[in-house]
């Protein structure tokens, strides 16, 4: 015993003589490496603590109206649940996660590859009806464009009736005056005058 | 940061062949109510939570054992967590695809379908604007505003830099408070 421990059971024998000297204080029940355990224990909530602190600071800051409100979920749950979750899952611990939603999703999938093949052949069909109108009209005025003005002469010497004949002359308009652009119709000043206007139209004046 | 020392001890009892039910179980019972919230706010229907809440400590179980111990069991467990739910509302998503609804309309009307659901109730009003967000920016709401989790946890559970899961969770506050204001 400590001299400062003698002291006191001395004024303790002093003050209470019936109660006897001190024994060995009671064991106390401890849980096992309470005290490794408590140093962490007690830093990581001071970290939760300072942590929620910054949370509603944070909160406070971008909407007091949110962080005025009960942080509470109100969903319904079953009573006991939490009490029997852990021995379910013991009992449950070798089972494959739901597998049974496989097949399923197998078949989303097919289905989902046959929508995209769908979609795939629609937007080709579309295209090539588009490219084949396009290429049967440029190909057809390449093929006019090919002919000479003697052969459509000549299809027309031969190939027209009175009926056409007066059919042509009448889309055709005779009253129209048609500008005369001759060259030796135009004076000098004139010639000089139009190609002056068309080159500055064309050339750039940077 | 790293494994707690009671978190340590669990991971002993659980690496121990005669002691690993019980280990199990210790992880489950104190990890338990924490993920099921996580699960149950994402996933909204408490039958769907427990699905996924089963899964995710089959899982564990499976998995504890490569477990390295550079980083926190609790962050671990919610990143299963989140990417559990993540799939099942993709999953979600994929069978609305066929039967051309809506997934937000369905958590809807499971939100609706609670027996405690209450439309007047402010607790209510801000949970159907809660589910008004897209779901990665629900997740990263619900981590910050009901777990209080630290954008440098949240980074290691989403796989998202801290920078963007702080402008989500701004945004989506603003998408909240715009909700509440409005409806």
């Amino acid at each position: 015993m400590t001299p400062k421990g003698k002291e006191i059971v001395e004024e303790l024998g002093q003050i209470a003589p019936e109660l006897g000297p001190l024994g060995h204080p009671p064991e106390f029940d401890l849980p096992h490496g309470y005290f490794n355990r408590f140093p962490g224990e007690l830093m990581a909530r001071i970290h939760r603590m300072e942590n929620a602190e910054e949370v509603s600071r944070e909160l406070e800051e971008l909407s007091p109206l949110l962080a005025a409100m009960p942080r509470k979920t109100p969903y319904y749950m079953p009573a006991g649940y939490f009490s029997e979750l852990d021995k379910e899952m013991v009992l449950n611990r070798e089972a494959e996660p739901t597998a049974k939603i496989l097949p399923l999703n197998k078949r989303i999938r097919l289905f989902k590859r046959c929508l995209v093949a769908a979609a795939i052949a629609g937007v080709i069909s579309v295209g090539a009806v588009f490219l084949a109108k396009e290429y049967s009209g440029s190909a057809l005025d390449r093929q006019l464009a090919q002919i000479s003005d003697q052969e459509i002469v000549d299809y027309l010497q031969y190939n027209t009736d009175e009926f056409d004949n007066e059919n042509i002359f009448t889309n055709v308009s005779l009253d129209e005056e048609l500008p005369s652009v001759l060259p030796e119709e135009l004076t000098n000043e004139e010639i000089d005058k139009m190609l002056e206007e068309n080159i500055l139209q064309e050339t750039p004046f940077n | 940061m790293a494994v707690t020392q009671e978190d340590k001890e669990l991971l002993a009892l659980f690496r121990e062949p005669d002691t690993k039910e019980k280990g199990f179980t210790l992880i489950v019972r104190k990890y338990q109510e924490r993920l099921y919230w996580h699960v149950r706010r994402l996933v909204i229907d408490h039958d769907d939570a427990n699905d996924v809440l089963q899964n995710v400590f089959i899982k564990v179980w499976k998995s504890l054992e490569n477990f390295r111990e550079d980083a926190r069991l609790y962050t671990w467990l919610y990143k299963i967590a989140t990417n559990e739910c993540l799939t099942f509302l993709e999953q979600l998503k994929r069978k609305s695809a066929i039967s051309m609804s809506d997934v937000e309309t369905g958590l809807a009307n499971k939100l609706q379908s609670d027996p405690h659901y209450d439309v007047g109730k402010i607790e209510w009003k801000l949970q159907n604007a809660i589910l008004s967000l897209p779901e990665k920016q629900r997740a990263v709401f619900n981590l910050r505003y009901y777990d209080e989790m630290p954008y440098e946890e949240m980074s290691r559970v989403l796989d998202t830099s801290e920078g963007a899961l702080k402008a989500s969770y701004h945004h989506a506050v603003k998408k909240v408070e715009d909700f509440l204001k409005n409806n």
